[in-house]
């Protein structure tokens, strides 16, 4: 079984699991009238932990430093809690699987108006955290955390997938501790982006109530500890028993109607478990406050339980929305919750929504009878994760990982076809920015039109710095309209898992999805993953695939931190779980130890493909490239 | 009205990346979202913004504006009675 055998947590309620549980005995929400530390001009409530970064790094016993993110500061505070309260002194061979949304973000966007101006001025090491990668990394440092470390971000269901991740190594035998969850700091970005999409309540927000008007955003960090059991041992909190991701398929960055998504993850989760329905005692929903979402989820929840809904509540009215961290800050209640038999509260809570007729549990509860929860986290891009903690979970070693087949690797250069045909979907691509198209297009033609897509079981996207002229476009809309008349689009559009979720939306495919952002090591750890799938079903078929853009800023701040320039672009590979007619070559899993340095996912990628060329030529029996060998079948 | 009707028409093929279309295209009173056009949720609040950025005009999201984004004519008429 997979333990949960420590928890951290930071949030707006305050530092650490007794602080936290605090402000929930006393009812007490972390929603403040506005964000004062992130500079923000709008006057709008967000869960803001009043402490600074001074303040933050006085709390990790280490020197102020203007260039450490406060997404990594915040993180490092919950996972050493974590670590901590599991009793791991030595973290050598501890891994740690991370996820973030904005990484450093909050640092970027205040060296970038001076950038502009002048592109050699300003303090270009302020953007040295920009990648989501960078913070996982620092963090594991000041953690003396030594073993695999990965980072994912699929917006807001982030935490909840690297979850699945850890799991799914220890499962492998990779290995046998993990540390896994979210962190993300508030920032002038994600507070602008949400207003541009607006659906951010002007009031502290309201889940799960007809009147709800919007979400509120908030910071903090949750993570939990997960160890290889052969049976649960004194001082477990709980197993780690099911989780699933699936995708809506239905909109970037709305959910279905009917909750098709949702539905999906917690029926797949609880599958997975071993549970009924009837088995879950509490529910920690997304519960975001927005219209959409709660009507979605609420439908989703009635799908599956029907008028036995059992005791549910978002906790966001308490934390605000976390994004990234969302996911590990309710994995930490949710654990506590069968631990301690707690029950959480919703605030604000009064009305029913029409024809849902929800009513969620507003009064804190603890020493309950709870033996099952699910904890719903779910995202742009179509992202819907559940996982489930009981007090007891089966075995589930699976041994080393199989080999797989290459039934096709393609280079965004070798792609033939119009991206009109590869795209139909007009109003899909005229958002696309260059990297997206060049993306969308290199995975289609990968499997041969988005009909083949629709039957591939598993997508997988790697990239460094995401779809960064979206991200650009937005951040100089923000300087200089002065956080006024903010575009959406390239808000929505900058998320790291936009290709992802694309991939699915075009084919309408629900299958698994996930987007590592490990610099030069995301797309080893896309095959590693989409292995660990095909490996698990025995069968079926993955897409996996790495995209990066360079553009000007990036290229002169990269030149000024001392990087080396990379290729960018895009490369994905269909990978089947057994050898057919049309596999190129078979692919093996074996781990060679050496640390890679590039920031962009593309290289990687380009080399497995020339690989593939080279032993289909006959060239080469086999090639080891990384950590993986291609080999000639 | 009909030289506005013209500019909006440009404002969205210009705002919403409309590929291929000339104002010629568009249909002054064809649905925006739906059918017509084929906008959504997203288009929608970036029409809000280019009436804003070229008219002065705020038009609060709600279910009561909901009529004003039918067709580019009613959105033509919201602006000929607002601008400033």
């Amino acid at each position: 079984m997979i333990a949960v055998s420590g928890i951290g947590i930071v949030s707006a309620l305050g530092i650490g699991v007794e602080e936290n549980l605090k402000a929930f005995r006393e009812g007490r929400s972390g929603i403040s009238p506005r964000s004062s530390l992130t500079g923000t001009t709008h006057v709008l409530p967000a869960g803001e932990l009043p402490v600074t970064n001074e303040g933050l790094c006085e709390r990790l016993g280490i020197g102020y430093d203007a260039h450490i993110s406060r997404t990594a500061l915040l993180g490092a505070l919950a996972v050493k809690e974590a670590l901590a309260d599991a009793g791991i002194t030595d973290a050598s061979k501890v891994g740690l699987i991370s996820s973030t949304s904005v990484g450093g973000m909050d640092l970027t966007e205040h060296f970038f108006p001076e950038f502009i101006q002048d592109p050699q001025s300003g303090d270009a090491e302020m953007s040295r955290m920009h990648d989501c990668a960078a913070s996982t990394r620092w963090i594991a440092a000041q953690c003396g955390i030594g073993g695999h470390l990965s980072t994912i971000s699929t917006a807001c269901s982030s935490a909840a997938n690297a979850m699945m991740t850890g799991a799914r190594l220890i499962e492998h035998g990779l290995l046998d501790t993990v540390v896994v969850g979210g962190t993300d700091a508030l920032s002038m970005f994600t507070i602008n982006g949400f207003k541009s999409l607006m659906i951010l309540d002007s009031e502290p927000s309201r889940p799960f109530d007809q009147t709800r008007a919007g979400l509120n955003l908030g910071e903090g960090a949750g993570y939990i500890v997960l160890q290889a059991r052969d049976k649960a041992q004194e001082g477990d909190y709980c197993a780690l028993a099911g989780f699933a991701n699936a995708n809506d398929a239905h909109h970037q960055t709305a959910s279905s109607a009917e909750g098709d998504g949702d539905f999906l993850a917690m029926t797949q989760a609880l599958e997975m478990a071993g549970l009924t329905p009837a088995d879950v005692d509490y529910i920690n929903v997304h519960g975001t406050g927005t219209g959409n979402n709660d009507q979605s989820e609420g439908t989703a929840l009635r799908r599956i339980w029907g008028d036995n809904v059992p005791p549910f509540s978002s906790t966001k009215g308490f934390t605000g929305h976390t994004l990234a961290a969302a996911g590990g800050i309710e994995a930490v209640l949710s654990v506590l919750s069968v631990s301690r038999g707690i029950i959480w509260p919703n605030l604000r809570f009064s009305t029913p929504i029409e024809g849902l007729g929800l009513v969620p549990e507003t009064r804190m509860e603890e020493g309950r009878e709870i033996k099952a929860v699910v904890s719903n986290s779910f995202g742009f891009g179509g992202n819907c994760s559940s996982v489930v903690f009981s007090r007891s979970g089966k075995t589930t070693a699976k041994g080393a990982i199989s080999a797989c087949y290459i039934e096709n690797i393609l280079e965004d250069n070798e792609v033939v076809t119009d991206v009109k045909e590869l795209i139909p979907d007009a109003g899909m691509r005229r958002r696309m920015s260059k990297v997206l198209k060049n993306a969308v297009s290199t995975a289609t033609e990968c499997v041969g039109g988005a009909a083949n897509t629709a039957e591939v079981d598993c997508i997988v996207t790697a990239t460094g710095l995401g779809c960064l002229s979206d991200s650009e476009k937005f951040l100089l809309n923000i300087i200089r309209d002065k956080e006024e008349l903010l575009n959406p689009t390239p808000f929505i559009q900058s998320t790291f898992n936009t290709v992802g979720g694309q991939v699915a939306l075009l084919s309408h495919n629900h299958c698994y999805n996930m987007t590592y952002v490990n610099r030069s090591d995301s797309f080893r750890d896309a095959l590693l993953d989409a292995m660990m799938h095909l490996s698990d079903a025995g069968s079926g078929r993955a897409l996996a695939g790495a995209f990066d853009e360079n553009i000007p800023a990036s290229e002169a701040i990269l030149a000024r931190l001392g990087a080396a320039p990379e290729q960018d672009g895009s490369v994905f590979a269909l990978l089947s779980a057994k050898q057919t007619p049309a596999s190129k070559a078979r692919l093996v899993y074996k781990p060679a130890g050496k640390a890679s340095k590039g920031i962009l996912a593309t290289d990687a990628a380009r080399q497995i493909a020339a690989a593939c060329r080279s032993v289909c030529a006959g060239n080469e029996e086999s090639i080891q490239i990384g950590d993986f060998i291609v080999e000639r079948i | 009205m009909e030289a506005l009707i013209e500019e909006i028409k440009q404002h969205l093929i210009d705002a919403l990346n409309l590929e291929d279309m000339t104002t010629a295209d568009i249909d002054a009173d064809a649905p925006l979202f739906g059918d017509g056009l084929g906008l959504d949720s997203i288009d929608a609040l970036e029409i809000i913004l280019l009436v804003e950025r070229n008219y002065g005009i705020k038009i609060d999201n709600t279910a009561a504006t909901r009529p004003v984004f039918k067709s580019v004519r009613s959105l033509a008429e919201y602006v000929a009675k607002n601008r400033k």
